[in-house]
């Protein structure tokens, strides 16, 4: 099979997009046009190299990607901690998943509201994720706008579409038996490391 | 005791099938057990067909029905989020149990058996005897149906009114028991098993063969009978749609939302347990990251190598000092290979295709990058390397039928 470039202008864009981890979704425009109307295309493209290209029920696309000894994606952790505590709010407020996160009124969560993490155990797993001040919370937050699972403009934010992924991950998570989970603590990940590397970036 | 992580529905059957034990533990909700008092609790409640008192025993420790008072683990005490929910559910008027109703259904075959005996021998007092029975029946069946599937309806409204307080994996735990309880056996009963459509047309056939053989004094009777057979069947039928309608995408979504909380819950308990997150729970969500220490960190690259994928970011490779100087590691052997397979001067597929069979751990992206790097008159290589260097790189195609394109 050739890769004829020309038939692909937005390739080199893509790729650089969906390798940092991108999520593209509907509010990206051009770019979620061209993959939602050439998905088998580029599917096969991403393939050719051994990427898989994802396209998610909730209407977005991502790669696919691969952890390598020494590379760590950057504060995925942080991103999970944060994720679970604000999932457990939701809950606690008795409002749905959808209803929390995706409100009808499409109005945005307010981080001021949010911030004091009023119980315990909120303050406890965002202090193991090393998220001690509101500085690593705006910066869990800001790599969560880069990956495309947010838009945070400092105190609003609006989940988007590519969140979904959190909550097929606490499915997944939750229908696990104690056996299961035992065995996905096989080498712990230090925080840490995840902090410096969100700390670098892109 | 080790435990497993039960689901909540696993737990509504429990609750329905030993519904007797968790009331003997509600009236001593603010006692602590030994193990061996549990068992005699279930013992005191064992019924034929249960396990044995000590599994049910074990079961309500793994389902944290009864929780350990101590780090021992040797006394327990009934939990207070279930005791709270019978408490709800205490305050609400019981309805007629599904079981009855089921029962009430079973008794149909045998009222019908009546009625076709009756006619098989011209007994009216059979007749007429069958025909009460069965006018009792169809009462008790109405009724209880109604009073079964009023009592979820009303238990959806009030989650729907509840306040903050409640969580959404108790309202999905309430509202499963509920459904589970008294709702599900009647809609496997009315809408799946087809016994009670087929008893009920049965028995106003037999109604209506045992009134054209004269066993009935008064036509009236037994023609109201049948009508009121016809209204009962069609009102079940209705309000288990009904009931099916409103509940199931509630009790859908309500478990699917608390799926969600508890597994955040767990990616919570793991972080405090463990300090971190666990990364075959990271691993869960894979997510593509930057290779940023691409082969060349070259700001020359033009676009279109970038559109030769990478899949893996390789560590920067060293070029060695043509003076014989400084090497660097495994790197050094790939250049080196490079070299060697542009001195070969054959075309670029050909080249490519000498230098990925000797390093398959290597990209078809990888060995371009080296190619074009080398081919740079600032490189300071052989300038037999000069056909290569009119190569348009631009318009590079990659062949894979000519090339062995290595894979991670």
């Amino acid at each position: 099979m050739t890769i004829d470039t020309e038939a692909y202008p937005k390739l080199a864009e893509l790729w650089d997009r969906l390798r940092r981890g991108a999520h593209i979704h509907s509010g990206d425009g051009a770019d979620y046009f061209e993959l939602r109307d050439r998905y088998p295309e580029y599917q096969a493209v991403f393939a050719l190299f051994g990427h898989q290209l994802i396209e998610h029920p909730g209407k977005f696309y991502f790669l696919e990607g691969k952890m390598n000894d020494g590379a760590r994606p950057a504060g995925i952790a942080n991103i999970l901690a944060l994720s679970f505590v604000l999932i457990d709010i939701a809950n606690n407020s008795g409002a749905g998943f959808d209803q929390w996160f995706f409100p009808p009124s499409g109005s945005a969560r307010r981080l001021s509201e949010i911030k004091p993490f009023n119980l315990q155990q909120h303050r406890e797993v965002l202090v193991s994720a090393n998220i001690k001040d509101e500085t690593r919370i705006e910066l869990t937050l800001k790599n969560m706008t880069r990956l495309g699972f947010i838009e945070f403009d400092g105190d609003a934010i609006t989940f988007l579409p590519p969140f979904l992924r959190i909550r097929d991950l606490c499915i997944q998570i939750g229908s696990m038996d104690t056996t299961q989970l035992d065995s996905l603590a096989e080498a712990d990940v230090s925080t840490s490391g995840d902090t410096n590397e969100s700390d670098n970036g892109e | 005791m080790p435990t497993r992580r039960i689901s909540i529905k696993e737990f509504a059957h429990f609750a329905t099938r030993h519904s007797e034990v968790l009331e003997a533990l509600f009236e001593r909700a603010s006692e602590e057990f030994t193990f061996p008092v549990l068992v005699r609790i279930a013992e005191s409640t064992w019924q034929e067909g249960n396990p044995s008192a000590e599994t049910i025993a074990r079961n309500l420790v793994d389902m944290r029905i009864v929780e350990a008072t101590d780090h021992t683990g040797s006394t327990f005490r009934y939990s207070p989020a279930i005791a709270d929910l019978q408490r709800h559910l205490a305050l609400t008027p019981d309805p007629v149990s599904a079981r009855s109703i089921l029962a009430n259904v079973s008794d149909l075959a045998d009222t019908n058996a009546n009625i076709r005996r009756a006619i098989e021998i011209g007994d009216g007092g059979l007749a007429l005897r069958a025909h009460e029975d069965l006018r009792r029946l169809c009462t008790n069946i109405l009724r209880g149906v109604a009073e079964n599937f009023r009592f979820v309806m009303n238990e959806v409204l009030d989650l729907k009114k509840a306040s903050a307080s409640i969580t959404l994996r108790d309202r999905y735990a309430r509202l499963d028991y509920s459904w589970t309880r008294y709702a599900d056996p009647l809609r496997v009963m009315l809408l799946a098993d087809g016994d009670f459509s087929q008893r009920m047309s049965a028995a106003e056939n037999l109604i209506k063969r045992a009134c054209e053989s004269g066993l009935f004094p008064n036509r009236d009777q037994p023609e109201s009978l049948r009508r009121y057979i016809s209204i009962v069947l069609q009102s079940t039928n209705l309000a288990i749609v009904d009931c099916v309608r409103t509940v199931q995408p509630l009790l859908e979504r309500l478990r699917e939302d608390s799926m969600v909380a508890a597994g955040a819950a767990v990616g919570m308990a793991q972080f405090t347990k463990c300090g971190a997150i666990p990364s075959g729970i990271i691993k869960l969500l894979p997510v593509a990251f930057s290779a940023e220490r691409d082969c060349f960190a070259d700001a020359e690259l033009d676009q279109t190598l970038r559109a030769i994928l990478t899949i893996r970011p390789a560590p920067p490779p060293v070029i060695p000092d043509v003076h014989g100087g400084r090497t660097a590691g495994a790197d050094a052997a790939f250049v080196a290979e490079a070299i060697e397979s542009l001195s070969t001067a054959g075309e670029v597929p050909d080249l490519l295709a000498h230098l990925l069979n000797k390093h398959p751990d290597r990209t078809a992206y990888d060995c371009l990058c080296v190619f074009h790097h080398l081919t740079k008159p600032s490189s300071g290589f052989s300038p037999t390397f000069g056909p290569l260097a009119e190569f348009d790189f631009s318009d590079a195609i990659v062949t894979s039928s000519r090339l062995s394109i290595s894979k991670q």
